[in-house]
């Protein structure tokens, strides 16, 4: 383990801080109650760990506590964004670099005929965002999505003008942070952002099977938004409906306390480090990763700017071969589509996709040094054969 | 004279916020999960001390929290 460098983080962030390490063994070992259920102290303690996280969210995203409403995953919570909002006959947009957490819900939506989708270029260009949005929007478009930060090439999405845009339109606003949430400052009040959906164990360090989606005030208070999933909550059990107000409208069932308590230690994490520091740190290790892969001969590098991303392929090899030959290395790296074939489709590497190296603030300049000497140690054996 | 007051609000994420908010206030206040005899469920309030009801309710009513029902007790 000690000689293994993970170059996952995209997928998921590892090693995990020792705080919320240590915060998940507390709760699981003391207080692992169901909060919401029972007025017990353990129960009480439970609910007040789940608030504290609702709150910590909502003041890193500029946005109201109750709501924020968690889900299992990112992608459940952008279904839950799409299926809460979207009425039969609506049209949406979606940009070309999109997630299949989007493209799929939207896809399966739009082939039971319920909706019609269009696909808009993806720019980190505001004004010519804005013009590409402006010559694709339809009487009845209800809908934008975008993916703030791709999770294979490091475009960004300018989300504060997408949301202007659409708040002028009276058009939802969902914003995939999936790779985002945690690395740059997002704003749901002053960005303008409708429905704001991220996973708990990527860029936030909290652990897997947790995501949200924080709603605008607007949109919450609207009235238009249907139920995703129905079931107990804890009060009000003598009616047969959900509740009409958020969190509690969208949220059924028990939730992870344990992933929970993970991720409000994991919010504490990134505050201390620092958005702007972990950011900075991670383009300087891809910028040290992209001078020595481009020094290779045989690597194609493909990604379009520095950020915490880096895509490549290597002559002679499938993304997958390449990556199965790092992990005999003890390197962690995915190959193929990544989930997201438009944007492979985008960047031309939709055929076999390509090696991804996603970094996190646990990678260090050496780990990228023992990966390049890898890198040319694979190939130099190739050409030995 | 009764010795606490119940405030009876929509959600447990509404409790946990007046609570939160009463205790930046300098209120101590215990989370109450309650269940109705009129057939309506179970609810959530927030209870404190008599004496500090008023300003109790005073902080929360700044913050945008309004009870659904007020009762004292005790």
């Amino acid at each position: 383990m000690e000689n293994l460098i993970y170059f996952d983080n995209a997928a998921t962030s590892f090693p995990k801080p020792i705080s919320v390490l240590n915060a998940t063994n507390d709760v699981i070992k003391n207080y692992c109650a169901n909060p919401g259920r029972s007025s017990h102290p353990l129960a009480a303690r439970a609910a007040e760990a789940v608030y504290e996280c609702r709150s910590k969210l909502a003041r890193l995203f500029d946005a109201e506590d109750e709501n924020v409403v968690f889900t299992s995953s990112a992608t459940h919570a952008i279904n839950l964004g799409i299926k809460s909002t979207l009425r039969r006959g609506d049209h949406v947009l979606i940009s070309d670099i999109e997630h299949n957490a989007v493209l799929r819900p939207i896809s399966a939506l739009a082939k039971r005929g319920l909706i019609t989708f269009d696909i808009y270029r993806a720019t980190d260009d505001p004004e010519r965002l804005i013009r590409e949005l402006a010559s694709k929007i339809k009487a009845n478009t209800s809908l934008i999505c975008a993916c703030h930060h791709s999770n294979i090439c490091n475009l960004c999405l300018p989300a504060r003008a997408i949301g202007h845009f659409c708040r002028k339109k009276g058009i939802v606003f969902l914003l995939d942070a999936s790779q985002s949430a945690g690395c740059v400052p997002i704003s749901v009040e002053n960005d303008l952002i409708d429905i704001l959906c991220a996973p708990a164990h990527k860029g936030l360090y909290g652990i897997p099977g947790l995501g949200f989606a924080i709603f605008s005030k607007s949109l919450s208070e609207s009235g238009r938004l249907s139920t995703f999933i129905e079931g107990g909550n804890g009060m009000a059990s003598e009616s047969a409906y959900m509740p009409d107000f958020l969190p509690d409208r969208l949220e059924a069932g028990t939730l992870s306390l344990p992933a929970i308590v993970a991720l409000s230690a994991g919010v504490d994490y990134v505050k201390r480090q620092g958005v702007d520091s972990i950011s900075q740190k991670e383009k300087a290790l891809c910028a040290l990763l992209r001078r020595g892969l481009s020094r290779i001969k045989d690597v194609t590098v493909h990604s379009l700017t520095d950020g915490s991303i880096l895509l490549f392929s290597v002559k002679g090899y499938t993304s997958e071969e390449f990556a199965q030959l790092l992990s005999r290395y003890g390197i962690c790296v995915r190959a193929g589509l990544h989930c997201a074939p438009l944007a492979h489709r985008r960047i031309g590497t939709n055929e076999d996709g390509a090696v991804r190296v996603s970094l996190g603030a646990k990678n260090t300049p050496d780990q990228v040094r023992r990966f390049l000497t890898v890198c040319e140690k694979i190939l130099s054996k190739r050409t030995e054969r | 004279m009764k010795s606490s007051s119940l405030f009876i609000l929509r959600s447990l994420t509404a409790v946990m916020k007046a609570k939160k908010l009463l205790a930046e206030s300098g209120i101590v206040s215990t989370a109450v999960k309650r269940t109705s005899h009129s057939g309506e469920g179970c609810h959530y309030g927030i209870s404190v001390s008599v004496s500090y009801a008023e300003a109790a309710l005073n902080t929360l009513k700044r913050n945008g929290i309004y009870p659904q029902s007020i009762e004292h007790y005790g």
